[in-house]
């Protein structure tokens, strides 16, 4: 019971239930609770799903650099009122951001447990996976969320409302979120896998949304969280990190050098977390605090979840062990494993005859 | 035709003889034309609404935390003086009138900009505003809205109470006229029509339609009752959104990734 217990089966079960709340959640609080509890959650919660109980932060932002800055900036009127609106959403966003940091994104997002499941879903059907990606590939990678931030829910908007791109480009990053796609078909609402064909403009942004759903479902069978290293929403929390509660802290010991189970836990591929040897915070822009390098550390103390100074759950090797051990069995039970035992399991003598 | 008169006689909403109070985002004549403001995406200009056949009839804007403040139509057009409440979201604007026998009331519910209200749209909608009243079941969140094709439901209630086997039209601005029975809990759905005379490709190609839900009652005591609830209505999307092709770009995306992953594979996956 212990040994299933464990801090990532905690976090399926928190993920499950804001997935839930997220995408259902006013069957619970209400019909029109997502238009009044924060409107700036800090996950790629949906304003399209009509069920949802709460939504993401990019979508305020991305319509008012475009109905506010942008068309202000046109107008020449006053900037800083133009940008009032978007202050109020990130001090909404920072309020809630403070008390759970980038966990938000590991422990909270629908989007990020959608791709958990599918890769589960992969391993149970026996896929060939991607335990890291190469080094060169995830550096590569990384700009990408900070060019989807600043151009898709900043940049365009306001270019945008300034009259310079068309109305497709107004809230571009939401026409191309997998997320919109996922929780609406979750609450049987097609009206979102669409192609747009009222302009080249629109057709190519609904293109780019459906097909980049499709490939995001793809790629989650085999490759830990494809999407969440490009998204935006990571990008805003790695800018914010250093205000939030939740830390993720550690105590380099030499025994470090030589291990690196840490960075190969890492969903992420945040190989820093192995090779920091003297800074104590190692919460770095990618992470998304779920907590698996502390979980597939073995050594005591050396890496630890904190809520401000207050440990939450450090490295231990007890721990270690067991959790390994509940790894490797999870890894070992998947499709292609219990047809190879069927067929390989004796035949059962025929009746009436004699063993 | 018959039908209909005598329908719209029973309901009091005669075409020919009623001159009947409701909201509109229209003057007089574009009514008439079956026109609106745009239906782009807030790039419209600000809406007016004008209290149609409004002569004697008082109103009032009833904030989201129940506050009423009177409000100013103009005798020219009826144009009622809506200024910032200072709160923001759902707001009803409420009219009524007193004649003899009769009470005339009309309502309508818009969205202004402001501070958050800290209420729910579900108490303005559950307070009742007029002794008869159509009440929307729901209305529409932000990134909803009304739309042709779609099912809407209104709820018809008298003195607070929902009123069952009660006849109720809806009428667009576009002409069309239907007509359905509230049920034991007094809710009735209608399917909004696609009557739009053209449809362009995309939302701020078409210009909204107006379509009021209208119901009378007779009291016990032989006093009438005549209520109006107006609202918007879009042109559906699938007129310009193709799902077929949504479906076959996310298959060919899941495709693509497979294929992706497959030949990337033969280098650094693991079983």
């Amino acid at each position: 019971m212990v040994a299933v217990m464990n801090l990532s089966f905690i976090r399926k079960l928190v993920q499950l239930a804001a997935f839930l709340f997220l995408v259902y959640g006013s069957v619970w609080v209400g019909f029109y609770s997502a238009d009044k509890i924060s409107g700036a959650f800090p996950v790629l919660a949906c304003a399209y799903d009509q069920q949802t109980a709460d939504y993401c932060a990019l979508i305020p932002f991305q319509h008012q650099m475009d109905h506010r800055v942008g068309a202000t900036l046109a107008a020449g009127g006053a900037v800083l009122a133009a940008l009032m609106p978007s202050l109020i959403t990130l001090g909404t966003f920072l309020l809630l951001f403070v008390f759970l940091n980038k966990a938000f994104c590991g422990w909270i997002c629908p989007l990020g447990f959608f791709q958990e499941v599918m890769y589960m879903i992969g391993q149970k059907l026996g896929l060939k996976r991607w335990e890291s990606l190469p080094a060169g590939v995830v550096n590569r990678i990384r700009p990408v969320k900070w060019a989807m931030l600043a151009l898709l829910v900043f940049i365009f908007p306001v270019l945008t409302g300034l009259g310079v791109t068309g109305h497709e480009l107004g809230s571009p990053y939401c026409t191309i979120c997998p997320s919109r796609i996922l929780t609406t078909l979750a609450t049987g609402d097609t009206s979102q896998l669409v192609l747009d064909t009222q302009s080249a403009g629109y057709l190519i942004m609904s293109l780019l949304g459906t097909f980049l759903f499709g490939m995001t479902a793809a790629f989650s069978l085999k490759v830990r969280q494809p999407f969440c290293r490009v998204c935006p929403m990571l990008a805003l929390h790695a800018t914010f990190r250093k205000v939030g509660l939740v830390r993720l802290v550690k105590q380099a010991k030499p025994r470090c050098e030589k291990c690196g189970l840490c960075a190969k836990a890492c969903p992420m591929d945040i190989r820093e977390i192995h090779t920091e040897m003297e800074k104590k915070d190692v919460l770095f822009a990618d992470c998304t605090l779920c907590g698996r390098c502390v979980e597939f550390c073995p050594d005591k103390d050396v890496l630890q979840l904190k809520y401000a100074v207050i440990p939450l759950f450090r490295a231990d090797p007890v721990y270690f062990k067991q959790r390994k051990k509940l790894q490797d069995r999870w890894e070992r039970h998947n499709l292609p494993a219990m047809l190879r035992r069927d067929r390989d399991r004796p035949a059962a003598p025929a009746q009436g005859q004699e063993a | 035709m018959g039908k209909w008169f005598l329908i719209a006689a029973m309901l009091g909403t005669s075409p020919v003889a009623s001159a009947q109070l409701f909201w509109s985002t229209q003057v007089q004549d574009e009514h008439q034309q079956g026109t609106g403001h745009g239906g782009g995406h807030g790039h419209g200009g600000p809406v007016g609404y004008y209290l149609r056949d409004g002569a004697g009839a008082t109103a009032g804007l009833w904030l989201p935390t129940l506050e009423q403040r009177p409000l100013q139509i103009a005798p020219q057009d009826g144009r009622a003086a809506v200024r910032p409440s200072g709160v923001e979201y759902y707001h009803a604007l409420v009219a009524s009138r007193e004649s003899e026998g009769l009470s005339e009331g009309a309502v309508r519910y818009i969205s202004l900009r402001g501070k958050p209200s800290g209420h729910s749209p579900s108490e303005l909608l559950v307070a009742a505003k007029l002794p008869l009243e159509v009440v929307p079941d729901p209305l529409p969140r932000e990134h909803g809205r009304y739309q042709s094709r779609k099912l809407a439901t209104f709820l018809v209630r008298a003195d607070g109470k929902p009123l069952a086997g009660r006849t109720v039209a809806l009428e667009t601005s576009h002409g069309t006229r239907l007509f359905a029975n509230t049920d034991a809990e007094g809710r009735v759905t209608f399917s909004l029509p696609e009557d739009f005379p053209q449809i362009g490709a995309g939302r701020s190609a078409n210009r909204p339609g107006e379509f009021r839900v209208s119901v009378s009652h007779r009291a016990e005591g032989g006093h009438r009752y005549r209520t109006a609830l107006s609202a918007d209505y879009h042109v559906n999307p699938d007129n310009w959104q193709s799902g077929l092709g949504g479906k076959a770009a996310a298959l060919a995306g899941f495709l693509v990734g497979l294929g992706v992953l497959g030949f990337a594979g033969r280098k650094g996956a693991r079983g």
